[in-house]
């Protein structure tokens, strides 16, 4: 087994065998996927998780409790039609286990009044490693729509800051519509590249890195991704997502805590680029047992990346029932 | 463009223009907020807690240094339209519990209202702009109001189904 060095290294387990040809054609998906999957996985469980991508996913939604008590939220939407059912590893997670054929979930008075969002389980869960509190100056690195940066100002209080950084005009616009629906008071809404954090010469005490991803995750939520993206592709993201952890690291406090998510499970886009964060700067990662998470993957083919990637979180439709989801909490330590 | 701090007594002018209006008493709004100008396409005014707002000056002044403003800070206070500053929904329900025009409409009035239509009701009312709240004094917008015989006739002027017709 050979230590992880670059992504280069990744790039040999493309050989695709008889049994991915097989299962790519059975399940619809591209050899280059099932193939990373069997050495994720192995065969059996590869199969589970293959199957679970078939199954949709139960819609989910944050309570906003700066708006609402989430008890009258559930009476509410109960008069309406819709059953929710709290997720006990959530503090402010709901399953929609039954709704009404009208209004739509995003239709309803109380989305409107911005009393819950819409948001997948797992997504919801790096705004709460950030422990965000009101003496903290956050950045939030890639924010739109708005799903987490609406959670940290809601975990906040609307007290403290958030810097948040998004370059697309029309992304940004939504952005700011879901922190005005929220009632979010405590973010400033850059639009611009994101590299221009470097050149304001600020330094933050911790930092939301939900990096741009090819969404591998969200296959059971998106079944179009079973087919639309290259390997290629997966190589581009990686580059990026390793700019953005240089961009975070330059800009984070000596002790701050960076979180890094992606909502794709391949470990080209997650393991790779945290041992390339805590190769390259002075990181250790933080351990969580909160939540109901597989561990981070070490051991991929014949490639072998740091032990203490374990403690990273993963997520899978097969084993939580959430979309598939990548998390990693790591502290920047002092010289 | 425009984009910078505005100083108390610009900030209490447009307030006594918005107290007027709607019936309120704001002065704790400029107490414990800062208050930003930006004037582009529409010229808005944001709020943010000052307890917390020297960061807030500090990314301004950090991003006017690179020719970057931000795109939005904190919340909306208010809104040119024409001449008059109106209140944003942002504001919406604060206004609920500081201002005397408030309108109580029931959940099938309120759908009709959040949908954008203009309601006939069977209520006279003395004053020009209200804020409808439901049957649990919850913020769903502001109308202005035109007497019809012993009726009124609400027009929406800016209301929470804004952001069901804004696709976000």
């Amino acid at each position: 087994m050979k230590r992880y060095q670059d992504i280069k290294d990744l790039i040999g387990v493309l050989r695709s065998s008889e049994l991915s040809k097989q299962l790519a054609i059975k399940f619809d998906f591209r050899d280059y996927m099932i193939e990373r999957y069997l050495r994720m996985f192995g065969k059996d469980e590869t199969l589970e998780f293959l199957n679970s991508c078939s199954i949709p996913l139960s819609k989910s939604i944050r309570c906003n409790d700066l708006k609402v008590e989430c008890g009258r939220l559930v009476e509410a939407m109960r008069k309406k039609g819709f059953v929710l059912t709290k997720v006990k590893w959530i503090p402010h997670g709901y399953i929609i286990e039954k709704k009404p054929a009208r209004p739509s979930l995003g239709a309803t008075i109380e989305y409107l009044m911005g009393y819950y969002y819409i948001q997948g389980l797992a997504s919801m869960i790096p705004a709460y490693l950030l422990e965000p509190a009101e003496t903290d100056f956050i950045l939030d690195m890639a924010a739109a729509p708005g799903g987490k940066t609406t959670q940290i100002g809601q975990l906040m209080k609307n007290r403290g800051n958030i810097l948040a950084i998004e370059k697309s005009k029309s992304r940004a616009r939504a952005l700011r519509e879901n922190l005005r629906r929220m009632g979010i008071e405590n973010v400033v809404v850059l639009r611009s590249d994101v590299e221009v954090v470097t050149k304001l010469g600020i330094q933050f005490s911790k930092i939301l890195l939900d990096a741009p991803c090819t969404a591998e995750g969200l296959i059971p939520i998106k079944p179009e991704r079973r087919k639309s993206r290259s390997f290629d592709d997966i190589l581009y993201l990686n580059k990026v997502q390793t700019r953005l952890i240089d961009i975070a690291s330059s800009v984070l406090k000596e002790g701050g805590r960076l979180v890094y998510s992606t909502c794709s499970i391949g470990v080209e886009e997650n393991e790779a680029v945290i041992e390339y964060a805590i190769s390259k700067y002075n990181y250790k990662i933080l351990n969580f047992t909160t939540f109901p998470s597989s561990k981070g993957i070490v051991e991929y083919g014949d490639v072998k990346f740091s032990d203490e990637i374990e403690k990273c979180m993963r997520f899978y439709p097969h084993k939580q029932g959430t979309e598939g989801f990548f998390i990693c909490v790591l502290e920047k330590e002092e010289k | 463009m425009i984009f910078r701090k505005m100083t108390t007594a610009e900030v209490r002018d447009i307030i006594k223009q918005i107290e007027k209006s709607y019936l309120c008493n704001l002065g704790d709004m400029v107490d414990n907020n800062d208050f930003y100008l930006s004037d582009m396409k529409t010229a808005v005014i944001y709020f943010y807690s000052k307890k917390f707002s020297e960061n807030v000056d500090l990314i301004i002044e950090k991003s006017r240094s690179i020719n970057l403003h931000p795109l939005f800070i904190g919340g909306i206070f208010a809104y040119k339209r024409g001449r008059i500053w109106e209140p944003d929904l942002d504001v919406g329900q604060l206004l609920v519990n500081k201002c005397g025009n408030v309108i109580r409409l029931n959940e099938q009035l309120i759908y009709k209202f959040l949908y954008g239509k203009e309601l006939l009701i069977k209520e006279t009312f003395n004053f020009a702009k209200g804020i409808v709240v439901d049957y649990n004094m919850k913020f769903m917008g502001y109308a202005s109001l035109r007497k019809v015989k012993n009726m009124t006739k609400l027009i929406p002027e800016n209301d929470l189904g804004y952001y069901l017709r804004s696709g976000h």
